[in-house]
């Protein structure tokens, strides 16, 4: 089979690949499906636009997509493949080609980040795309048992199985090395991932491999070398629009948070309408005391979000605490008036609304209202679903003013232990202290809630260290299930029992518990590296031991 | 020149350079639709029954698509000098280059095959490069080739020296002398073949934008090749 699969210049048989050609002239696409039927293909859809590609890759797979850059005045060919990659609706092994007037090209050259498998300038011959989707065939065969393994989510075995291919990789050796690379990041391997893309960058300098190391640096906490590489990329690729936000985020781990903040505002000035950037430049700027750039940003999260399923209730109390804080109080209440009616009074939008109104009425003296909206805050906050660190921080604020402080302590306190490796989160809630005029009080209350956590992981550490497995596992089960919001105590708790079954044997029970863990990040983090990891972990000891799990 | 809104002040050099370069493009689009033109009219059977009318329009469409190429390349000069062009360098085959280039080629050689192509080595010979950029330069020299050869083009591609090098030799009667002595750095004018230097300096130029670890890329002319006997087109790339 490797044999076939490696005879790179083979005909390929194009009567049983299914073709889907997008572009907004119905003539275009009557000649496409023409110059396709000269080299054999047969199975060939159409689509008119973004939404109708996506309707018909919803129900039916192609193997091959040939994709006009511009389609219209909707979504582009670049949004869409983003799209169809974010929402994972084309699998690894299908070819996706731009087509591009010469005008396009740039653009498409461009967007490094999520490229397509290859493009083509228009006018071009039925020979010359017959001869670049044969070659395109021919790669995705190649890497074709890598692409198993990665879609069996068994990312340990995919590395292996690049290394393997990497011998008679030939011209598909930087695609190999580009998948060792992302798939080493995944599964948190960053010191081998950083060998990688060093391997990469001694034969050339390409931006996709100076990004790979830096990212491996960051997560190896070698924040300042990693800013160094984001840095370079952006000075040498203005248009990787990732490396700002990474760039950004090194910065913000050095505790350089107004670089950070001038990194976004360029990045944001280039291509205003990414939400989540919009959003990281928001609070960065709110940590910066710069109101006005917080409110800008927060503004235009809503504006571009206005007719997409991605803003939520917490967008709208980003913007009503920064007019809280302007002390603009009718502005605020407007704010979030205007959530309710966009998430129709859900119990979300209704609890982020009340948090806020109660601080909101405080300020403006409307003791009342104040009383009235902070009760049903905390009935609220008690059931809520999905507590996001921000609202919990409202909350916690909310509690010091209308006099609960036992309340907002106890808050804090969960929201340090599930957050106690996450420096962001912990910063956030200090610099809401300082403001609130506490600083002294807040830092002990934030450094003795995670000294717990840490001190719980180093007691079962060392219980492990010592040989009491048994007791290690115990323990940390205990927090676990103390802690369940904390992916890395869940996380932690699910490797040790691992580790102790792969020691002492297979047990239902454990197993079991081991599942649940997982299931619990899962929901939260499908993507979470460790989650993969362990995953992963899991199913190989089930093997191992023969059960069919 | 005028303003176009009659206030009689002179263009800047610098609105003149986009003026041009958005001409060409509508000038590169009109000359597709051209060329399609063409392609349609040789499709008739009529043509195809005169041999005079067929090598005629094989005239055209080779002359369009070299003045297409050369559009092209004025393009890119412009887009590199403002630093609008985004390199794009990628690892690629050096005979899957060639393959592309001999696909477009081949068609304009008409269907008696008046001169012949020859593509030969680059299997499993990789290296970083531009493809568009590379294609454009050789499918430039190849133009050229054809235009002075006796009915023989051959694209070759060699490792030399921690270079990968294409090189495209003709059996015509090589380059003036003063042409391989002024090197190509000048890149001057010279209208005696045919062309404006243009796709030389095009050439150089993208050359040199490919580097790595200190080493820049070039261009070499040369005549007497060893194959052909005639002019030889050398791109080497680090």
């Amino acid at each position: 089979m490797s044999a076939l699969r490696s005879a790179k210049n083979a005909p390929v048989d194009f009567k049983d690949k299914t073709f889907l050609v997008i572009d907004d002239i119905i003539g275009v696409r009557s000649s496409m499906r023409i110059t396709i039927t000269t080299f054999g293909g047969v199975k060939v859809d159409m689509a008119a636009n973004a939404a109708d590609a996506i309707n018909k890759i919803e129900h039916r797979n192609y193997d091959i997509i040939l994709c006009d850059y511009s389609l219209g005045d909707a979504k582009d060919g670049q949004q869409l493949l983003e799209e169809l990659k974010r929402r994972r609706l084309i699998r690894n092994t299908t070819v996706f080609m731009m087509v591009t007037a010469e005008r396009g090209y740039e653009k498409v050259v461009s967007a490094v980040e999520l490229a397509p498998d290859d493009y083509l300038i228009k006018p071009f011959s039925g020979e010359v795309l017959r001869s670049r989707l044969e070659r395109l065939t021919h790669k995705k065969n190649f890497l074709a048992p890598i692409y198993e393994l990665m879609e069996r989510q068994e990312m340990r075995k995919a590395v292996q199985m690049c290394d393997q291919r990497l011998q008679a990789a030939g011209p598909y050796l930087l695609d190999v090395l580009r998948l060792k690379g992302e798939l080493l990041l995944l599964i948190s391997e960053f010191q081998s991932a950083s060998q990688t893309y060093q391997h990469i960058l001694a034969m050339r300098e390409i931006p996709w491999a100076r990004m790979g190391l830096a990212q491996a640096q960051y997560y190896l906490e070698n924040y300042a070398a990693a800013a160094d590489g984001f840095q370079q990329i952006v000075a040498e690729h203005p248009n990787y629009m990732s490396a700002y936000d990474w760039l950004a985020k090194a910065y913000t781990a050095i505790g350089d948070e107004s670089s950070a903040q001038r990194v976004l505002m360029d990045a944001v000035a280039k291509s205003p309408r990414t939400l989540q950037r919009q959003k990281d430049l928001g609070e960065t700027a709110y940590l910066n005391e710069d109101l006005d750039t917080a409110q800008g940003a927060f503004e235009a999260v809503l504006e571009f979000g206005k007719f997409s399923s991605f803003t939520e209730p917490e967008d709208f109390a980003n913007l009503s605490r920064i007019f809280l804080d302007k002390g603009e109080y009718d502005q605020a209440l407007k704010v979030m008036g205007n959530a309710r009616k966009t998430f129709d009074d859900s119990p979300q939008v209704m609890l982020h609304s009340a948090v806020l109104g109660s601080m909101i009425y405080n300020r403006a003296g409307d003791k009342e209202a104040a009383d009235r909206a902070f009760a049903e805050a905390q009935a609220l906050f008690d059931t809520a679903a999905k507590k996001p660190e921000s609202l919990a921080l409202d909350m916690v604020r909310a509690c010091f003013q209308l006099g609960d402080q036992a309340a907002g302590e106890k808050i804090t306190q969960d929201l340090v232990k599930n957050n106690h490796d996450n420096p962001a989160v912990l910063k956030r809630a200090e610099q809401m202290f300082q403001r609130m005029g506490m600083h002294d009080h807040g830092k002990d209350l934030i450094s003795n809630s995670s000294r717990e956590v840490i001190a719980l992981n180093n007691r079962a550490v060392k219980l492990a260290q010592a040989g009491d497995l048994k007791g290690s596992v115990e323990l940390l089960m205990q927090a676990a299930d103390q802690l369940k919001a904390n992916n890395v105590v869940v996380l932690n708790a699910a490797h040790a029992i691992l580790t102790y079954l792969g020691q002492t044997g297979w047990d239902e029970q454990l197993a079991h518990t081991i599942r649940e863990y997982l299931d619990t990040v899962k929901q939260r983090d499908p993507q979470h590296k460790k989650y993969l990891t362990l995953n992963a972990m899991y199913k190989d000891l089930a093997i191992k031991f023969g059960v069919n799990k | 020149m005028t303003r176009p809104d009659g206030q009689g002040e002179p263009l800047g050099i610098l609105d003149f350079a986009s003026l041009f370069a958005s001409n060409i493009h509508e000038i590169k689009n009109q000359l597709f639709l051209l060329l399609s033109a063409v392609e349609e009219v040789s499709r008739e059977t009529w043509v195809k029954e005169h041999a005079s009318a067929q090598m005629a329009l094989n005239r055209l469409d080779q002359g369009g698509a070299q003045i297409a190429q050369q559009l092209a390349h004025l393009l890119g000069l412009y887009r590199i000098a403002q630093g609008h062009y985004q390199f794009d360098i990628a690892y690629h085959e050096a005979a899957e280059l060639m393959q592309d280039v001999a696909l477009e080629i081949r068609p304009l050689l008409g269907e008696q095959r008046a001169a012949e192509l020859i593509v030969e080595g680059g299997e499993a010979l990789y290296g970083f490069f531009d493809r568009e950029i590379v294609r454009g330069i050789l499918l430039n020299a190849v133009h050229n080739a054809l235009r002075f050869s006796a009915g023989k083009v051959r694209i070759s591609a060699a490792r030399d020296d921690g270079f990968l090098c294409f090189q495209v030799e003709d059996d015509g009667p090589g380059f003036p002398p003063e042409m391989l002595a002024e090197g190509v750095a000048q890149a001057r004018l010279d209208l005696r073949r045919g062309g404006t230097g243009l796709g030389l300096y095009f050439a150089a130029t993208t050359a040199a934008l490919h580097h790595s670890q200190g080493k820049k890329g070039f261009i070499r002319l040369a005549n007497n090749g060893a194959f052909l006997k005639g002019a030889v087109f050398k791109l080497c790339l680090p």
